[in-house]
């Protein structure tokens, strides 16, 4: 159902046929997806849907009954720290900042694995959310709901993961600043070759800003092609 | 007022000790998620070890040595061994520390426990000097004086190292802490190696005070506890203060009031903290979700 | 560790006592005889501290506090007051509950961990205390008390056949206590209070007075087993009541089995038949010895011995069940349509929406008036003055994204959640009243995760909500008085009312409720709501991580909840549902009311639609 062509099946990070319960309830029943790298997908639904669980069924944080994902033509192991060193860097729900830690600090967390490529980054990065330099010694908890997003996405990145899942992207911030946000995030991923999966309510920003829309329902996803089709996404 | 003055003196460098065990309490708490209620008797089995070698004719020092890595591959052992095989639920775990707890006494009494009490020599130099008519033993000022480098490593080791940044982390947020790729079960096994050192120089700084036996630990465990909850359970550096307060009171109520008094009061302190301030002087409050 | 309570296990119990009441036949040796006592001796504490443990999820590591208390009393008494032996035996019971539920409600305010520390460290004040000078008038300090020999006729119940049955006799009455307690209403409730103590709270159950009545018992038969300890050694000293006894009876509970009243039997058998078996090398190679099988037992096997015998005794008689119970789905595909219960005569399911139902309110106050509800998390703004009228008899839906305040505006109703404002039901003012008072006004609620009792059966968790809110003694409960009895068939009957309402299946009223799906834990948790007849029933996402079959089935038990006369204010994302189930529907958005009136109309509002596929930030 998906529209992945066979030439970019490979890379990046793919998912078939995923199957995730709770007690006994299939939360997500044979989905598949693929984010090729530098590409932006979202991901819609509404509330329940199991976005947040197919976010956490990739980590590992959710056992799956079933499914292969695999990041580049290797299937992702099972634990949620050695995805994240396979190269799997996943912005929580709630955004999961270290509020005892400055800025820097929790920043410096985010270097997963050593690589080269880390310097041009950071560059990269820090002229995308110059925001988090400016707040670099800060306490990450004293910051607005906006510049925890912004250190989150930042710290997301620094480990240069070949994908990024990010989880509720628009909770809490203003339009303006999602739209800085997710701007920089398209824009870095496709300089750096780093695949994006946005989970989102918001379907307007996702079909606005992401190269692909998915509707997940009845824990399958579809392909979402009609940006102005949301009484048949979400009112059916 | 000369004698309060040298109690509260003493009772200061005693607190410092009481405060160091609460630390290893509350470290393993945070990272493992279970405070260790066999932390003191791994103490005082390793101060048997060093006991033992010093008994066979061997320097103090180099006994001491020998011990603290002994100290280091024990707490290992412990963590690989007792604690993390079929890892099950927090309260397993308990049941799994305290059942350690005993095993630890009897391998003493087994083991090394013929003839205890014991006289244990001291590291430190008896004596002391009077400043202004109060008493300061030398061996409490330089108990204070190694309490203070202890923390100074610490604070080093969480600000400076990745390793102790990561700590910080797997204790605020153990999940998110894993997202960022952080080894859970190597840094349980780093802070049980750390715990396993440290108990030792607790052990080897109170027993030459009271003896060496296998129930010497229980007392000190007991204000560790008070002191971590005075302390606020999940804050590091209030362990310490929770350890002066205990340390400092309890060495008042036992010279002013009797010795059959000194647990009492630690209760009656951890009691009261918990009715005026639930999470302790420094500690956060833990919110619980539905 | 905190396995799975029973309460199935009378008829083991029973066998247990018999074949203790019979082991003098082949034990024939004094000292074997005499290791038997020590055991059903710790055995009679145990079995209390199962309770504590297994049904009401507490951790005590100074239970012989309460041994030293019945012990100290009762011969103290003796000694003092020249009690006879019957009324002293009593005094050190009543003693040592009344002392556990004082210093018990103490400690139930701390923690899981707090309470496990707490209790230790009693442990250990009570040794420095009983031994101090305070207190030696009564204890002997140091030196110790001697128990006057306690005789009928010429015989000594401290030596022979009569101690050995004595201990029995007192044993039994423990067991037959503890297992009493476990049927009743209060060790009900206590599991409920293990289990998740705010859903405790919200069906009624007074959480702190559950656990200290918990604690309470246990204390008395600890102090029953402290006095059978007293005619057992015949002089007490402080160091028999040390914090190593009472870490060695809570490994006892490990060992045995928690929550199985049985297994901490088996345990201080077998514990005191190891000990004892190593006795001739040495005390402490037994020692070791024990701690080296608890840390065995717990690492390999943590159920306890008690779930070995048991799997061995099933195995052996072949008695074992067939799995689950046979109205279990049979595979994955079944599951879905076969387990949620569709009422024959709603299916299909009607395509009548809400519209096709009187829109009008029946007239009259509302039932439920919310005026100006505020909640601030630590500077955020969660809830900022919402206004909501219920009119009785109607669905009412709350809707809104996520993070918009609607589960906390249902915490705020049920009384889970301060605010700031009034809840006002029924006329009456009931802001200030706590949790538990609530429900007994009528209000009930779910829960997005159902927090079901899993080692209770499916109709054990709704029988539950029937008589959470009965409070009454819990020792005239466990006498199984008429008026009791008589509510209690009253609870039964609402229950089963509350599940036939639901057309919940029969065949699965029995199963656990930790083997339903997920489907059948939210109709579980609807019907425990209404055992208990409310006036208003909250429901939080009944439709979440469902599938659409099992979200159909949901909906039709809210119609006929609806048509019982029961006003619901119901959350849910799902709109198809919404339309179906919903006479009117309030959008929150930001902790704010965007709009209220009839389904229909606010779902084809445009800003409501905005709000649900996410403009972002209107305000």
């Amino acid at each position: 159902m998906t529209a992945v062509s066979e030439e970019r099946a490979g890379a990046g990070l793919s998912i078939q046929d995923l199957h995730v319960r709770f007690s006994g309830a299939r939360v997500l029943d044979g989905l598949s997806l693929a984010v090729a790298p530098g590409e932006i997908v979202g991901l819609a639904g509404r509330n329940g849907a199991g976005k947040t669980t197919t976010l956490r069924a990739i980590s590992g944080l959710a056992a799956r009954s079933g499914g292969v994902i695999s990041l580049d033509g290797v299937r992702l192991p099972a634990r949620p720290e050695a995805v994240a060193r396979a190269g799997v860097a996943h912005v929580p729900e709630g955004r999961g900042i270290f509020a005892d830690l400055t800025v820097e600090e929790n920043i410096r967390l985010g270097i997963v694995r050593k690589v080269p490529a880390e310097r041009t980054l950071r560059g990269a990065l820090e002229e995308a959310f110059p925001a988090v330099v400016r707040l670099r010694g800060q306490k990450a908890g004293r910051l607005s709901g906006g510049e925890q997003q912004m250190v989150a996405l930042f710290r997301g990145l620094i480990g240069s993961p070949r994908v990024l899942l990010v989880d509720e992207m628009s909770l809490g911030l203003s339009p303006r600043a999602l739209r800085t946000a997710i701007e920089a995030l398209a824009g870095l991923g496709r300089a750096h070759g780093i695949g994006v999966l946005v989970v989102d309510q918001n379907s307007r920003m996702l079909h606005e800003h992401c190269d692909r829309v998915h509707l997940l329902n009845d824990g399958r996803v579809r392909l979402w092609e009609d940006a102005s089709d949301i009484a048949s996404a979400y009112f059916a | 007022m000369g004698l309060a003055l040298s109690v509260i003196v003493s009772g200061i460098a005693f607190g410092l000790l009481i405060g160091m065990l609460a630390f290893i309490l509350v470290f393993l708490y945070k990272t493992t998620g279970v405070a260790n209620f066999a932390v003191g008797n791994i103490g005082m089995f390793e101060t048997f070890i060093v006991y033992e070698l010093w008994k066979d004719g061997m320097g103090l020092w180099p006994a001491a040595g020998i011990g603290l890595v002994c100290s280091a591959v024990f707490g290992v052992l412990i963590y690989q061994v007792v604690l993390r095989p079929f890892g099950g639920s927090q309260a397993n775990t308990l049941v799994r520390t305290v059942a350690l707890f005993l095993l630890l006494a009897a391998m003493a009494d087994v083991f090394f426990g013929r003839d205890q009490p014991y006289h244990f020599p001291s590291l430190l130099p008896s004596g002391g000097t009077k400043v202004g008519g109060v008493l300061l033993r030398w061996s409490d000022l330089i108990t204070v004086g190694i309490v203070l480098v202890i923390v100074t490593g610490f604070v080093a080791m969480f600000r400076y190292t990745r390793t102790g940044l990561q700590f910080l982390a797997v204790a605020q947020r153990p999940e998110t802490a894993r997202l960022l790729g952080v080894r859970a079960t190597r840094l349980s096994t780093i802070a049980y190696m750390l715990a396993g050192c440290l108990a030792l120089l607790i052990g080897l700084l109170l027993a030459p005070k009271q003896l060496l036996f296998s129930q010497m630990m229980n007392p000190i465990l007991l204000f560790a506890f008070a002191a971590a909850v005075v302390g606020g359970f999940t804050s590091l550096g209030g362990t310490f203060v929770g350890g002066i307060i205990i340390g400092v009171a309890t060495d008042l109520v036992s010279t002013y009031l009797g010795s059959d008094l000194t647990l009492a009061s630690a209760l009656a302190i951890m009691l009261l903290t918990l009715a005026v301030r639930p999470n302790g002087l420094f500690g956060t409050a833990q919110v619980r979700r539905l | 560790m905190l396995t799975r309570a029973r309460d199935d296990v009378g008829w083991p119990a029973l066998v247990l006592l018999l074949l203790l009441a019979l082991a003098p036949l082949a034990v024939t040796g004094v000292s074997e005889q005499g290791i038997l006592v020590v055991a059903m001796i710790y055995a009679v504490g145990a079995v209390g501290l199962d309770v504590l443990t297994g049904y009401s999820g507490q951790f005590s590591f100074g239970q012989f506090v309460y041994f030293a208390i019945g012990a100290y009393v009762m011969a103290a008494v003796r000694i003092h007051a020249h009690w006879p032996w019957v009324p002293a035996i009593i005094a050190g019971v009543v003693a040592a509950a009344l002392v556990a539920a004082v210093i018990g409600s103490l400690f139930v305010r701390l923690r899981f961990f707090g309470s496990a520390v707490g209790t230790f460290f009693l442990g250990a004040v009570a040794v420095d205390l009983i031994s101090g000078a305070r207190l030696s008038h009564w204890t002997g300090g140091s030196n110790g008390l001697a128990v006057l020999p306690v005789t009928i006729g010429a015989n000594s119940l401290s030596e022979g056949d009569w101690l050995y049955y004595t201990v029995w006799i007192a044993l039994a009455v423990s067991v037959a206590l503890c297992l009493r307690y476990t049927k009743v209403r209060a060790g009900m409730a206590a599991r409920v209070v293990k289990e998740n103590e705010v859903v405790a709270a919200v069906l009624g159950v007074r959480v702190f007075r559950e656990k200290v009545r918990a604690q309470a018992l246990a204390g008395a038969v600890a102090g029953l087993g402290g006095c059978m300890l007293a005619l057992d050694v015949g002089y007490l000293s402080p160091d028999t009541f040390g914090i190593s006894q009472s870490i060695e009876l809570f490994a006892i509970v490990a060992v045995g089995g928690t929550g199985s009243i049985v297994g901490p039997v088996l345990g201080a058998v077998f514990f005191f038949s190891l000990v004892n078996g190593f006795a001739s090398t040495s005390a402490s190679a037994s020692q070791l010895l024990f701690s080296l099988v608890v840390l065995a037992v717990v690492v390999l096997f943590n159920r306890g011995l008690y779930d070995l015998v048991e799997q061995a005794v099933r195995k052996l008689f072949a008695l074992r069940r067939a799995p689950a119970a046979t109205g279990a789905p049979e595979g994955p595909k079944t599951a879905r349509a076969g387990d949620a219960p569709v009422a024959p005569d709603e299916q299909p399911v009607p395509a009548a929406t809400a519209e096709d139902r009187p829109r009008q309110a029946p007239a009259g106050p509302p039932l439920l008036v919310l005026e100006s509800i505020g909640v601030d998390f630590g500077g955020v703004r969660a809830l900022g003055g919402v206004d909501l009228s219920v009119a009785r008899g109607e669905v009412h839906a709350v809707i809104g994204p996520n993070g918009a305040g609607k589960t906390t505006l249902l915490n705020c109703i049920s009384g889970i959640q301060p605010a700031t404002g009034r809840v006002v039901l029924d006329g009456d003012d009931v802001t200030a009243l706590p949790v538990s008072v609530r429900r007994g006004r009528g209000i009930s609620r779910t829960f997005q995760h159902p927090s079901l009792v899993a080692d209770l059966t499916a109709r054990q968790n709704v029988e539950v909500g029937a008589y959470a809110t009965h409070n009454g003694s819990a020792l005239l409960e466990m006498a199984g008085l008429p008026g009791t009895r008589r509510r209690d068939r009253v609870a039964r009957e609402r229950a089963v009312a509350a599940l036939e309402l639901l057309d919940f299946p029969a065949s699965r009223w029995g199963v656990h409720a930790g083997e339903l799906t997920m489907g059948e834990q939210k109709h579980i948790d609807i019907a425990r709501a209404l055992a208990n007849e409310p006036k208003l029933l909250l429901l939080d996402e009944p439709t979440a991580g469902l599938g659409e079959e099992e979200i159909d089935a949901v909906a039709g038990a809210i119609e006929g909840v609806r048509r019982a006369g029961v006003t619901v204010v119901v959350i849910a994302h799902h709109v198809g549902f919404v339309r179906r189930i919903a006479d009117r529907c309030t959008v929150l958005d930001f902790g704010r009311v965007l709009t209220s009136g009839t389904a229909g109309d606010v779902l084809s509002d445009d800003q409501v639609v905005d709000v649900f596929v996410g403009a972002g930030g209107k305000s």
